[in-house]
C-alpha cells in the first residue's frame, strides 16, 4: 500500500516564479491496483510521480510504502521498492550495453552491484525465455547493443526489465507517448499484460483517452494539484469518452 | 630498429595512461584533466621512494594509490561541490604541482644507479629486453583486470553511469560514488604510467606531465579508429585498441623526429596529429 499524507510542494519558493503545485495532498494507492492519472499540463501529475520516485523531495508531508516512511529517502535508494518507466523510450536503457547486460542491471535493482560476474549461461537462458514471451524476436539478439534497437523495442524491454526484480510500485510516465500510434498500441497492451501477470501495483500518467477507457482499475483526475475525480471499479468502467472531455473542459 | 623498439617501450609505458583516459572519457564521459598532475605524481612517488632506498615493487601500489586519491578528489569536487568536471580537474592538477614539488624538494630527481622495476624481477636479458618484458606483463595484468571488472555487476553499473545516468539511478546506483571511483581508477592508472615512464627515462621531472592528457586522448582515438571496422566492439577489443593506439602514437612521434623535425616542434606535431585523429571520425560520419 502506498500513502501520500499532507504533501505540499512549492517550486522556486520566495521568488517571483513561486509556484505551489501541491498543497496538503492526500492519496492512498491499494496493493495490486493499476491507477491511471490524467489531468491537463501543470495539474501536478509529473510532480506526483517525481515525489514518489524521490527525484523531488516534498516540503512537508509523508510518503509511506507498506507503512514505511520514505519521504526523505534518496531516489537511487527508493529503487529498492520502486521501478520507473520514462516517457522517452530511450531513457530506460543504456545504449552501449548489451540487452543481456541491461537486464542484468535491472535484475539486481534492489541489490548492491558487486564484483561478481552475473551474466552467466543460466542467467542468459532465463532472460532469453523471458524476452521470447514478448514475441518481438529479440531473444536471439541478447548480445547486441541496446542502442541498435528501435524506440518501441527498447520501451518494451524497459517494461519487462522493471519486473525482473521485486517491485512494490511501478511508475509509468506516459510510457508510449513518444511512439508511433501502431507501436504505442502494441507496447501499451504489452505493458498491461506484464502488469496484470505480475500483479503489480502501478501508477501511470497518461494523456491518451483511449488508454484511459481500456486500461486500469482506478482513474484519478488532477486539477490544480487537487484530486478532481477519483473513480474505481464499476464507476471507472462506466466512464465515457465524452465525460472525459467534459471534465477537462470544466 | 632500436629507435623503434624504444618507441614501443614508451608506448607500453603510456598505455596505462591511455587506459585511464579511456575510463574517464569513454566509460564515464567526463573530460578529466587531473591527468597532467597525477601522471607527474606517479613519477615523483617512484623517484622519491626508489632513490630513498625503497623497493620499486613497494613504490608501484603507492604510486597507484596516490593517483587514485588525486582522482577521487577531482570526483568529490565535481559531484559533491557541483563544480564543472573540467574545472575540478584543473584545480586538482594545479594543486598537485605544488604537492609534487614539495615531495621531490626540487624540480628534477634522477634515478641513476638505483634499482628499477625492470631489473628487480630477475628477468634475464639486456636492459631494453627487461623493460619490454616487464612492461608487457604489467600492461597485460591491467588489461585483464579491467576487462574482468567491466563484466562484473559493479563494472556494468560503472558503464551505465556514463551511458545513461537517469536509468542507472532508477536501478539503485549512487552515480556520484561511481564517478568518484571511476576518476580514482583512471588517475591511479595514470600515476602507474608516470611511475613506469620515470623508470624508463631514469628521472622524474616536475614538468613531465604537461600536455600528457593529449597523448592519452590521441591513443584512445587511434584505438577507436583502428577497430571501428569491427561491428561488435567488446571492452577487450576497445582496450586493446587503446594499447595499440598508445604504441602507434609513439612510433609516429619517433618517425617525425627521425625525418628531422626539430624537437622544439614536437608538441606542435602532437597537437596537429591529435587534431587529425580526433576529426577523422567526424568527417567520415558526415560523408
Amino acid at each position: 500500500m502506498i500513502e501520500l499524507k499532507g504533501i505540499s510542494k512549492t517550486f522556486n519558493k520566495g521568488t517571483a516564479n513561486e509556484n505551489q503545485l501541491l498543497n496538503d495532498f492526500n492519496l492512498t494507492i491499494r496493493k495490486n491496483e493499476f491507477t491511471l492519472i490524467v489531468g491537463s499540463n501543470g495539474s501536478g501529475k509529473s510532480t506526483l510521480l517525481n515525489l514518489l520516485a524521490g527525484t523531488i523531495i516534498p516540503d512537508s508531508g509523508q510518503i509511506l510504502i507498506d507503512e514505511k516512511d520514505i519521504s526523505s529517502v534518496k531516489d537511487f535508494r527508493r529503487s529498492k521498492w520502486i521501478a520507473r518507466i520514462f516517457q522517452d523510450p530511450l531513457s530506460g536503457t543504456a545504449p552501449e550495453l548489451s540487452i543481456l547486460e541491461n537486464f542484468r542491471l535491472a535484475s539486481i535493482r534492489t541489490h548492491s552491484k558487486l564484483l561478481f560476474i552475473g551474466t552467466d549461461r543460466k542467467f542468459k537462458d532465463q532472460i532469453r525465455e523471458k524476452i521470447a514471451e514478448l514475441g518481438l524476436g529479440l531473444e536471439n539478439k541478447l548480445d547486441q547493443s541496446m542502442g541498435s534497437l528501435s524506440g518501441g523495442q527498447r520501451q518494451a524491454l524497459t517494461i519487462l526489465m522493471a519486473t525482473s526484480d521485486d517491485t512494490r510500485l511501478l511508475l509509468l510516465d506516459e510510457p508510449v507517448a513518444a511512439l508511433d500510434p501502431k507501436t504505442a498500441t502494441t507496447i501499451m497492451k504489452l505493458a498491461n499484460e506484464i502488469i496484470r501477470k505480475s500483479n503489480l501495483t502501478a501508477i501511470m500518467v497518461t494523456h491518451s483517452m483511449r488508454d484511459v477507457m481500456e486500461y486500469g482499475d482506478r482513474l484519478i483526475m488532477l486539477k490544480n494539484g487537487k484530486i478532481d475525480r477519483d473513480l474505481s471499479g464499476s464507476d471507472k468502467k462506466k466512464v465515457q469518452l465524452n465525460d472525459l472531455y467534459d471534465w477537462f473542459g470544466e | 630498429m632500436s629507435f623503434y623498439l624504444s618507441a614501443v617501450i614508451l608506448g607500453l609505458g603510456f598505455a596505462s595512461l591511455a587506459m585511464g583516459i579511456f575510463i574517464s572519457m569513454r566509460i564515464f564521459n567526463i573530460p578529466d584533466i587531473t591527468t597532467d598532475g597525477s601522471f607527474t605524481l606517479g613519477g615523483v612517488v617512484a623517484a622519491v621512494l626508489i632513490s630513498g632506498g625503497h623497493s620499486p615493487l613497494v613504490a608501484l601500489p603507492i604510486a597507484f594509490l596516490a593517483g587514485a586519491i588525486a582522482g577521487a578528489l577531482t570526483g568529490i569536487i565535481h559531484t559533491r561541490l557541483k563544480v564543472n568536471a573540467l574545472l575540478a580537474g584543473i584545480l586538482v592538477m594545479t594543486a598537485l604541482y605544488s604537492i609534487n614539488l614539495a615531495l621531490m624538494g626540487r624540480s628534477n630527481l634522477p634515478l641513476i644507479n638505483s634499482p628499477s622495476i625492470f631489473n628487480s624481477l630477475f628477468i634475464p636479458g639486456t636492459e631494453v629486453q627487461q623493460q619490454f618484458i616487464v612492461l608487457i606483463i604489467i600492461i597485460s595484468i591491467i588489461l585483464v583486470t579491467l576487462v574482468w571488472l567491466m563484466k562484473t555487476d559493479f563494472g556494468l553499473a560503472m558503464r551505465a553511469t556514463g551511458n545513461n545516468e537517469k536509468m542507472i539511478r532508477a536501478l539503485g546506483v549512487n552515480t556520484d560514488v561511481m564517478k568518484i571511483f571511476g576518476l580514482a581508477l583512471a588517475n591511479g592508472l595514470t600515476a602507474v604510467s608516470g611511475y613506469l615512464i620515470t623508470q624508463v627515462q631514469g628521472f622524474a621531472d616536475i614538468n613531465m606531465g604537461i600536455g600528457i592528457v593529449i597523448i592519452g586522448l590521441g591513443s584512445v582515438m587511434i584505438g577507436q579508429i583502428l577497430f571501428s571496422f569491427k561491428r561488435k566492439e567488446t571492452i577487450m577489443i576497445q582496450l586493446l585498441g587503446v594499447i595499440v593506439g598508445s604504441i602507434l602514437f609513439r612510433m609516429i612521434l619517433a618517425f617525425a623526429l627521425s625525418i628531422g623535425i626539430d624537437a622544439i616542434y614536437l608538441k606542435l606535431v602532437v597537437a596537429v596529429f591529435v587534431l587529425a585523429v580526433v576529426s577523422i571520425p567526424n568527417i567520415k560520419s558526415k560523408a
